[in-house]
Parts: structure tokens; sequence; C-alpha cells
């Protein structure tokens, strides 16, 4: 039978991209934790992500992503978006190099929780 | 396909945005589950409908996602101001202007929201219409010496039984532990021309370019990259839907369920 318990503990974090793409206006990001925290301004600080010049950064909290419902359940959950009513759901071109860029602070960031124990 | 339609949960093109996503996904050799779930769906029938009584001026109105209907005929009264309204939705500072159109006991018989621009409510199956009228109008209307008096009328449905499905492509990793790397790709309903190109293609492409890079990494911890459906409708509760049960031999979701309503 099925134990979603043990499914759920398995899960050791989830990182959740919600609207990434552009980076002029605030990069919105939710942490579970000070641990968290610590550790994604720790690889924003790094010199290659940093040159990437990410929008002014900003820590907050959610309750309306798809991150929302693990982090309810005390599961690690971090939420990476690009705040900004109006363009909620309307068209804009992907930014090409936002999302690669995006991409590769977010590999960083899976390095680091996978060299965890 | 990302800038070309909309791809709302529970509709045609959805299914088709469903087996494209899979298929970059099996590209890169990973294991990919599609995942089906039955949800409930929310259709509007008759849009918005707002007249001023006195000036017979009728009033731009967006709809509100899962709002109820008016009765039958509309409802008439008095816009008031009930304060801020909160939506289910990311950050703590997103608020809107309440209005209630009241009858003449002071009943509230339904809601105008200021400039609810992504237009959702927190749940489904309100009972109560719910508008979204911009602030410019709204702001008239205060202004004014006595209350404005409107005519207002949306006709919406529920729909049990819609089905959707996440996309689940795996990484397998040295142990059982995981991380999941996702994002939702379903397309937001509203009155605009929407297509969801930013909310939220941009994520799915996101997470396809996190597990591009990490397609030869070798990884300690198994790596799932989700594809979440239904995130607007707002009913998928991810990790309830996020089930391993059948993860071999699913067939995909059955298309023929993928029917217009």
């Amino acid at each position: 039978m099925r134990d979603e318990k043990d499914e759920l503990d398995r899960i050791k974090a989830v990182i959740n991209l919600d609207d990434v793409y552009d980076s002029f206006r605030e990069f919105f990001i939710v942490a579970p934790d000070n641990f968290y925290k610590n550790l994604i301004q720790k690889i924003l600080e790094r010199p290659e992500v940093k040159e990437n010049k990410f929008a002014k950064v900003r820590f907050g909290d959610s309750n309306a992503a798809d991150d929302w419902p693990f982090r309810e359940r005390t599961i690690p959950a971090m939420l990476f978006l690009q705040e900004g009513p109006e363009e909620f759901g309307g068209f804009k071109d992907l930014n090409e190099t936002y999302i690669p860029r995006t991409a590769d602070f977010v590999v960083a960031l899976i390095e680091e929780i996978d060299s965890m124990s | 396909m990302i800038k070309d339609v909309p791809r709302v949960s529970g509709t045609p093109i959805e299914a088709v945005f469903i087996e494209k996503i899979a298929d970059v996904y099996r590209a890169m050799s990973f294991d990919v589950d599609i995942q089906s779930f039955n949800f409930i769906g929310w259709e509007l029938l008759e849009p918005p409908q707002i007249v001023e009584i006195d000036s017979g001026r009728e009033v731009f109105a967006e709809r509100v996602m899962w709002s109820g209907s008016t009765p039958e005929g509309g409802i008439e009264g008095f816009v008031k101001h009930r304060g801020k309204f909160r939506p289910w939705w990311v950050g703590t500072r997103y608020r809107v202007n309440k209005y209630a159109i009241v009858g003449d006991r002071d009943e509230n018989l339904g809601y105008l929201l200021e400039d609810h621009a992504h237009g959702s409510l927190p749940s489904p199956m309100h009972d109560m219409p719910y508008m979204s009228v911009s602030k410019a109008d709204l702001e008239r209307w205060r202004g004014r010496d006595r209350p404005v008096r409107v005519h207002a009328s949306v006709s919406t449905r529920f729909l049990l039984g819609a089905e959707t499905a996440n996309v689940i492509a795996t990484k397998k990793g040295k142990r059982d532990d995981e991380i999941i790397v996702c994002a939702h790709h379903d397309t937001v309903l509203t009155n605009w021309d929407v297509i969801g190109v930013v909310d939220n293609g941009s994520g799915v492409v996101g997470v396809m370019k996190v597990a591009e890079k990490l397609m030869n990494m070798e990884t300690e911890k198994t790596i799932r990259f989700i594809s979440f459906a239904a995130r607007r409708i707002q009913h998928g509760r991810q990790p309830v839907l996020y089930r391993h049960e059948g993860r071999e031999g699913r067939a995909g979701p059955d298309k023929s369920r993928y029917q217009p309503r």
C-alpha cells in the first residue's frame, strides 16, 4: 500500500518557478526558513550569478503558488517569481536571456541541496 | 506553442500541450509520467454587464473566476465600499478594494472588485456573483454625493469532473531522496486576450532549461521536473495530486474526455 507520508518525507526540497520572464522588476523569493534564505543569498552573491544582474531581490511570504502546499507540510519549498500584477497572465515575449540565467541559478541551488545529507 | 494559444486546464489545447511537454522530457531521456486527475472547473456563460441606472451608461466589467451567477434578470442596488479584499495570491501586500451591490435592506447582492486583473477568488464554488470593475469607475462612483445605483448580471457554471494532468519527468539519483523543480503550465482565465506566456510559460521553459543542464550530470538525489496543471483553477493542491501510484504503465490522459464544454 502506498504510504503518502514516506513519499512526502523523501521530498527534500521544492523549487517553484512562477513568472520568470525578465529582470527589470522585483525578483520575489519565498524561502522556507533562514537556512534556505542564507543559502539563496549566498548563491546570488556568487560572482558568476551576480554578473547576471538579477532584478532587485525581495524575500517575502506566499500562500498561493504551487510551493505552498508543500511548505504547509513542512517540506522546504521555495518560490521564485517576477512580481508585477499588470503583467500577470499577459502576453510578453520570453526574455531569451533571463530564463537561462534563472536556470543557472536554480542549478547552482540544486547542486547545493544535492550535496546535503 | 507557448506563445500561440492559451492553455486553460481541462481544454483540448491543454491536453495537446501536456503531450508536448512530455515529449520534451522524453527527448532528454527522462522517465515521464502523465498523471491525470479530476478537478472542479468553472465556466463563464454570460459575461458581466453593469449599467448605471440613472445615466443608462454601460460600465466595462470583467469576469472574476469562481464567481457565482446573478439570479435571472440580474441584480439591482446601490454600490457601497466594503473594505479590502485579499485574493488567494502570492505576496502579502496585494489587496483590492471591494464594493458591494446592496439591496434595499442593505443586504449584499453581489460584489465588485477594483481592477482585479487576475480575476480569481480564493476558492471554488462561490454562490455570490463577483465582477471586476476599473478603479476609475469605482472612484467616480465613490466621489458622488449619493451612492450610484446599478443593474448587474453575470452567468457562470461550475463543472464537476473536469480532467487534466500533471507531467512528471524523473532523473534518477543515487538515492531515493527527491528534489522537485516545478512550474504550472496552465493559463489564467480572464476577459483579456491572454496567452499565458509569462504566467507561466516562462516557468515551464525555465524548468526545462534546468532539466537540460542537469541531463548529463550525476546527482545524489532524484530530481523530479513537474509541470503542474490546474494551478489557475486553484483546486489543485499539488502534494495531494502528486501521487506515485500508476507511475508505470499509465497511458496518459484520455483525450476523448478533453472535449469543449
